[in-house]
């Protein structure tokens, strides 16, 4: 077997020279480039996981020590004109868990290791004299026994070539600090003495970090120490003097347990600050590089909730307080396990569960915020404050007053920011205005029907129409250069009208005005426009949700009925934005137009509009929910590169997050969505500018770059609990989807060059996924509560190439907590049925088979039985008709069922092959009408169970062979890969299997005619997956390569050898 | 998860609460003696990792009061009925389900004498009569001279090199569990750490022959806890109670007929899981057949066995797959499975309040915020 690709979590970093990012995942050392290509891939451990990495502390970094568990390997680097060669020395076993290593100052040769009880080893590398040859001969040494208990964390600080400082943190809450000296060239350390022991946390202290000699004018300490626990604090002390009173404090018996009280207060040292803000548990600490006005220094924390915090450690005289200035949350799912900073140049790396990497150039710097000054007030008494506004441009807005006076201003750079009149106060526009923009231009509408247009370019504002009454809603929509249309309602009209703006003379009189009927109680709340020279689309969204479709026609009447409504198009909550889109004609296919919406359902959709015989037909290709919301605001495309962005509100904050890229881009906190405000997307800056209204005083902010880059990013960052390839033959291709513990369902497509690719992800499930399954361009989900839901996923949808809506939710009973925890698919053959039939086993030891109609979304019970008490895990059907089961207490039943008549299901027979759990199954019809299952247990064994068809009611039709010690842990994935003849009446079955233990296995079963069976294993090999959930056989449909996939946390893919001749 | 629904979803929850258990996990306990007959002459034994008690509760009624706990406290009835109804008429299925449980004598008490139980936990546990509960960390050296001590008053502790109990101990428990990370790797590291430590004090106050069973985590690298555990002990078998949830990746090693290795001492500056490894005596089960092996089993199940233990991996370590048995009848009740609630079912709170997590500040400190700490105020961002 040959490792193909792997996506699992990021659990050691290091920035390495200014252009080379070292990453570990699973037993890999990544080494990629500023840019983010991937340069090295080389594997470190047999079976370990890298979470560790030191530099040599040289300035080339010439040198690095890898480590994971008990393991390290010494890596030699050689950086040279943009290119990087490393070189691996033997792997060293230090026996104990590695917590910390660090190379000794300005040595590439020498290297001081911690472990899980405090003890210190020390390696040297030494480099044959004929330099020919690049391995390093590393040798190690154990200097200062461990004989404490467990440490959660530590950090070995070199203060000079012998002298070792050493911070640890204990499960329960204690710190230690501790010294070693290094005598010279001598093999053993002469002395280690302990500064401090002291109950520094109320739970696990998760990480510790000594800062270096510190020289802050009028910051008294000289060194601080920085901690971080279960408890959720960040703790700073005072280590600038280490007394040396005690040599052993933490060997004496003592009161150890939780609340435990250390009487020798003279052991710790002075707190200077603690602070709360992440809201679980804290696993790492770090110092910024940089310092800034009015702070002393910078602390970043990491947590499980995946997010970095940066805090300002502000020293006044005596007094320490820790500030948080900003929180990050760059990655999906939880926990940050690696990071890494570069303290010259600012930039910090952190990698997560998620497998993904994240680079912030300037973590602590937060988006600058201005204050807009007010309007000012024409009339000397009394004050006035802005209305509405909106862009005109990437960086002028314009604004009406209450007043009605109409200003515009510039949003540049740090200057304070003034308002420029552009007309007196108007009448109309007193009390009451509304205004909707569009590249340059703005229009605003009055309570007196008046409609008024801005130029930027001219910077007048002009008169265009009278609407009659209270202009409700205005609408103004560019669909091309050349063509401006508005769309604008009236209080409590039943008619809207466009008014369209492309004469000479635009906006003194519009070239045409057409009337829409609006369907009943029907409230704009945005509209779309499209035209070319054979079809024209008019679309309104309402504010209960629902969108209508007009098709006005070239030159016909101004008069219009919509051509259809789509009723709760966004549910029951306003449509926020709309846009059409055009899909060119291509030889063969006639031109597509496709609708783009967003709601204050949370959800973003993209629709197909099919225009027939004056008749308009529409097709939900997508509706998915967004991350964030549900106020989803706007939305805009970038034609060329393909990026949709979408934005809104998520609590406190404004968000704009790209659909394509699945990944936040920028983040304002404003206070909510209840407030005026505006927004200006600037995709070359990978930003934008935000404007908005808080307690009556008006905000800027400029986003000009990305907060943070990714790399691999798409992962879950919690376990993956199911896994399902669709065929490669299906119209949408190869898609691998996974569910996970955090409910949500991913789909991804996997490329050689590009690796796994996150398409989609699906947030609808409100409890962990138990099951998915593909059923042609169905994709279909179960999991606790009896959620079960009928996904359709489409493909050629344009920006997004796939698209997925959720087209059924399977009803439930509604007070069951059941699971429904597998199902099988298959058509739906009965008479006069068109659908699916669909058989859950729940978690209650029942079976139950469905029939769903996709027409009409109908769901009707065909049949339903008892098995015993036992948990049902699986389900499969069988071609004659049967189905089997597998359960908790280790038995296969085999159920009969006939598809033509309603009738309660029945087990026949049961075939006890495992122990306990029966975790997955699969299943092969063999030529001789006999089936095979194999099935992976809890109880570490795999059975391979032959089936003779028949009616008999014991199991007499069953044979197993059994291996009972085929893992060392829960089989948790079986997949038959082949089947082939193998001489006379044998058929050779290769299988593959992993599980818990992290081993993926192959296994070729030789079945002769008389139905024995023989078995051997071909490969063994470590998957970087732990808590592995389940195994899928894979087939590429780039080079047709066969393999094997491994889900869990994260996922693995294995190419197969060809079944050996 | 409301109480009911709890109640709901683990028929051990409930039953615990109905009665009296501290802890789910004393079923856990009850269904490996079921299996293994773990207390079978038994009266001195040490719970560690104890709190909050549902083991020594065990312990305490079964040694102390000398009640038998049979199967019938955590039947499920309606496994037996099923089978009865469906076999009803059908000779050929009646064996085998024929209730056990319903035929098993009626408990009569029999307290046993000499009895000696110590409990230690991290976390501080309600008393128990007759049972010595210590408050202390296992994996902390300072904790053996205090074990010892508990076990043997006139233990004085004033030479720290004499580690071994006067008087020894049948039977240590171990039920220790982190509070797990999410690290598989450190999670799986602390687990077999508290797994040493336990050992580490089993070898100090275990007698020649005596049972030790611990909680494992089955994941990555439990091949290498299991082939030095067969090091000490003539029996090992990773054992899963049908209490314990097939999702979850927890089993216990039972190993019985302790064998001290000859001249082995209990060392508190040098303990095991730290890099000291036990070898030598017994090291040979390990190296059997070499050749794969069928057999056929009564049940015309065929077994087959590659022949491939002690083979040795990266670092230089031995691996052995201890084997497994799942214990506990079919009839028990299902960990994983939902059950429907007996009629007029009334939800009963937790015999004991569950202890306070670390971060228990933490959540009130929040709450006085009104859910939000730390936060930056507008005004404050320049
Ligand atoms: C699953 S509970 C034990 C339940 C117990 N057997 C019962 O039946 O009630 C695990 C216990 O291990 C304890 N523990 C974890 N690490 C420990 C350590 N290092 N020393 C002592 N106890 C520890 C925890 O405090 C926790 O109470």
């Amino acid at each position: 077997m040959q490792h193909e690709r792997q996506h699992v979590p990021v659990t050691a970093l290091a920035l390495v020279g200014d252009d080379w990012i070292f990453s570990g995942q699973g037993p890999y050392l990544y080494i990629y480039g500023s840019d983010g290509t991937t340069h090295r891939k080389i594997r470190v451990f047999e079976g370990q996981a890298i979470h560790g990495i030191a530099l040599s502390a040289d300035d080339l970094a010439s040198a690095a020590l890898i480590w994971g568990g008990s393991l390290s390997r010494s890596l030699s680097i050689d950086i040279q004109d943009g290119r990087i060669e490393a070189s691996l020395g033997p792997v060293q076993n230090v026996q104990d868990w590695i917590l910390d290593a660090a190379f000794a100052p300005s040595s590439h040769s020498l290297i001081g290791l911690v472990t899980a009880h405090n003890a210190l080893a020390t390696i040297s590398i030494t480099r044959p004299a004929h330099a020919k040859s690049p391995t390093p001969r590393p040798s190690l040494q154990q200097r200062v026994p461990g004989s404490n208990c467990i440490l959660y964390s530590a950090h070995i600080l070199w203060l000079s070539p012998s002298h070792c400082l050493v911070a640890s943190g204990t499960a329960f809450g204690d710190i230690i600090v501790w010294s070693a000296y290094l005598e010279h060239d001598s093999e053993v350390p002469l002395r280690s003495h302990t500064h401090f022991t002291f109950a520094a946390h109320e739970g696990s202290v998760f990480g510790v970090r000594l800062s270096s000699q510190l020289k802050i004018p009028g910051f008294g300490c000289e060194r601080v120490l920085a901690s971080c626990s279960d408890d959720r604090t960040v703790r700073i002390w005072d280590v600038s003097s280490l007394p040396m009173e005690s040599s052993a404090a933490g060997e004496t018996p003592r009161d150890t347990g939780f609340g435990a009280k250390i009487s020798e207060d003279a052991l710790a040292p002075r707190c200077l600050a603690k602070a709360m803000g992440h809201i679980s548990r804290i696993w790492h600490v770090r110092y910024a590089a940089g310092k800034h006005r009015d702070e002393t220094m910078r602390i970043l924390s990491f947590g499980e909730d995946a997010s970095v915090i940066v805090w300002a450690l502000q020293a006044r005289e005596q007094l320490c307080s820790l500030n948080q200035l900003r929180s990050i949350k760059a990655h999906s799912g939880k926990n940050i396990w690696a990071v890494a900073v570069h303290d010259s140049r600012g930039l910090l790396a952190t990698g997560a569960a998620d497998g993904a990497i994240a680079l912030y150039e300037s973590p602590g710097k937060s988006l600058d915020i201005h204050e807009i000054a007010p309007p000012l007030s024409l009339e000397s008494k009394g004050s006035d404050a802005y209305r509405t506004y909106g862009f005109v441009g990437p960086s002028t807005v314009l604004a009406t007053t209450d007043r009605g006076g109409v200003v515009q201003f510039h949003l540049s750079g740090d200057q304070p920011l003034h308002p420029i009149e552009i007309s007196s106060p108007l009448a109309s526009l007193r009390g009451y205005s509304i205004m909707s923009n569009v590249s340059a231009f703005g229009f605003i509408g009055g309570s007196d029907g008046a409609i008024h247009a801005f130029d930027r370019g001219t910077a007048q504002l002009v008169g265009l129409a009278q609407v009659g009454s209270k202009v409700a809603g205005l609408f103004a929509c560019r669909p091309r250069s050349d063509l401006l249309n508005l769309l604008a309602t009236t209080v409590n009209a039943t008619e809207a009208r466009i008014l369209r703006l492309d004469g000479p003379d635009p906006f003194r009189s519009p070239s045409r005005t057409t009337m829409l009927q609006l369907p009943e109680s029907f409230v704009v709340t945005s509209f779309a426009y499209y035209e070319d020279e054979s079809l024209r689309y008019a679309v309104l969204g309402s504010r209960g949700g629902a969108i209508a479709v007009y098709c006005p026609s070239v030159d016909g009447s101004n008069q219009l009925d919509c051509s259809i409504t789509i009723s709760e198009a966004h549910n029951a909550e306003s449509v926020t934005s709309l846009r059409l889109v055009q899909q060119k004609r291509t030889p063969g296919h006639a031109a597509r137009h496709f609708l783009f919406s967003t709601g204050r359902d949370g959800t973003f959709a993209v629709r197909e509009l099919r225009h027939s015989n004056a008749a308009v037909e529409v097709i939900t290709l997508h509706q998915l929910a967004l991350p964030f919301g549900p106020n989803i605001e706007g939305l805009k495309m970038h034609a060329d590169d393909s990026r949709v962005w979408t934005w809104g509100f998520q609590s406190k904050h404004f968000v704009v997050y790209d659909v394509m890229a699945q990944r936040e881009i920028m983040r304002v906190e404003c206070g909510g969505a209840h407030r005026q405000w505006a927004f200006e997307p600037d995709f070359d800056a990978n930003g934008g500018r935000f404007v908005w209204t808080k307690a009556g005083r008006l905000f800027h902010a400029q986003q000009a770059a990305l907060p943070f880059r990714l790399l691999n990013e798409g992962g879950h960052g919690r376990e993956i609990k199911a896994v399902a390839v669709s065929s490669a033959s299906a119209e949408i291709g190869s898609v691998i989807a996974t569910g996970a513990e955090d409910t949500d369902i991913k789909l991804f497509r996997y490329e050689k060059s590009g690796g796994f690719h996150c398409l989609q992800t699906l947030r609808k499930h409100n409890t962990g996924v138990q099951h998915l399954a593909w059923h042609g361009n169905y994709l279909l989900s179960s999991g606790g509560f009896e959620e079960f839901f009928v996904w359709r996923v489409s493909a050629g949808v344009p920006y997004l190439g796939i698209g997925v809506a959720c087209e059924s939710a399977h009803p439930r009973s509604g007070a069951s907590d059941l699971r429904i925890m597998g199902f099988c698919v298959d058509e739906d053959t009965r008479d006069g049925n068109r659908g699916l039939r669909i058989t859950m086993a729940y978690s209650d030891s029942t079976l139950k088979v469905w029939a769903y109609e996709s027409e009409q979304r109908t769901w009707t019970l065909i049949s339903a039985g008892d098995y015993l008490t036992s948990c049902l895990t699986q389900v499969m059907a069988t071609t004659d008709h049967r189905f089997i089961t597998a359960a908790t207490d280790g038995y296969l039943t085999t159920w009969r069922h006939q598809q033509q008549q309603q009738q309660s299901l029945d087990w026949l027979s049961r075939h006890n092959v495992h122990q306990s759990a029966i975790h997955t199954i699969a299943h092969l019809e063999l030529a001789d009408g006999t089936s095979l299952f194999v099935t992976g247990g809890d109880d570490n064994a795999i059975a391979i169970t032959r089936c003779t068809p028949g009616e008999s009611s014991d199991d007499t039709g069953m044979a197993t062979l059994l291996i009972p010690r085929a893992h060392a842990a829960a089989v948790t994935g079986v997949a038959i890969i082949s089947i082939r003849p193998n001489g006379g009446e044998c058929q050779q079955v290769q299988l593959v299997s992993a599980g818990i233990d992290q081993r993926i296995k192959v296994w070729e079963v030789e079945v002769d005619a008389v139905g024995a069976m023989r078995v051997k294993k071909v490969a063994d090999v470590f998957t970087a997956v732990a808590d592995v959930s389940g195994l899928e056989v894979w087939r590429g449909e780039e080079d047709g390569v066969s393999g094997v996939l491994v889900s869990g946390v994260g996922i693995d893919l294995w190419r197969m050898p060809s079944a050996s001749a | 998860m409301g109480k009911s629904s709890k109640d709901k979803r683990d028929a051990y929850y409930r039953l615990a609460k109905e009665q009296g258990w501290r802890a789910r996990s004393a079923f856990k306990l009850l269904q490996l003696d079921e299996e293994f007959n773990l207390f079978e002459g038994v009266t001195r034994v040490v719970d560690l990792c104890a709190a909050p008690g549902s083991w020594s509760q065990v312990l305490s009624r079964v040694l102390i009061k000398g009640e038998r706990i049979g199967r019938a406290s955590w039947e499920d009835k309606r496994y037996r009925e099923i089978l009865r109804s469906r076999a009803a008429g059908r000779q050929d299925l009646l064996p085998g389900i024929e209730n056990e449980a319903e035929n098993a004598p009626p408990p009569t008490n029999a307290p046993r004498e000499g009895v000696k139980i110590v409990a230690i936990d991290l976390q501080p546990m309600s008393p128990l009569e007759g049972i010595t509960c210590l408050k202390a960390d296992i994996t902390h050296p300072s904790t053996i001279p205090l074990l010892l001590h508990a076990l043997d008053p006139e233990y004085t502790g004033s030479s720290t090199t004499s580690l071994e109990a006067s008087h020894p101990v049948d039977l240590v428990l171990s039920d220790g569990a982190p509070d797990v990370t999410g690290l598989h790797d450190l999670d799986i590291y602390i687990q077999s750490q508290l797994l040493w430590a336990a050992l580490n004090l089993a070898l100090c106050v275990l007698k020649p022959g005596g049972r030790f069973v611990a909680k494992i985590f089955r994941g990555k690298d439990v091949d290498l806890l299991y082939a030095q555990l067969k090091v000490v002990f003539e029996r090992v078998t990773v054992a899963k109670p049908r209490s314990s949830r097939a999702s979850s990746v927890e089993a216990f090693i039972v190993c019985v007929g302790f064998r001290p290795p000859p001249g082995f001492k209990a060392s508190l500056d040098h303990p095991l899981g730290a890099g000291r490894k036990l070898d030598g005596a017994g090291g040979e089960t390990l190296s059997s057949a070499v050749e794969t092996t069928y057999k056929l089993r009564d049940d015309g199940t065929v077994e087959v066995e590659f022949g491939e233990d002690g083979r040795a991996v990266e670092g230089g370590d031995v691996r052995w797959v201890a084997p497994f048995l799942a214990c506990g009848d079919l009839s028990a009740f299902d960990a994983d499975a939902s059950h429907k609630l007996p009629e007029g079912h009334i939800s009963l709170d937790p015999v004991q309040p569950p202890t306070a997590p670390p971060y228990r500040r933490a959540l009130e400190e929040r709450k006085k915020l009104g859910g939000a700490y730390g936060k930056t105020k507008l005004g404050e961002v320049k």
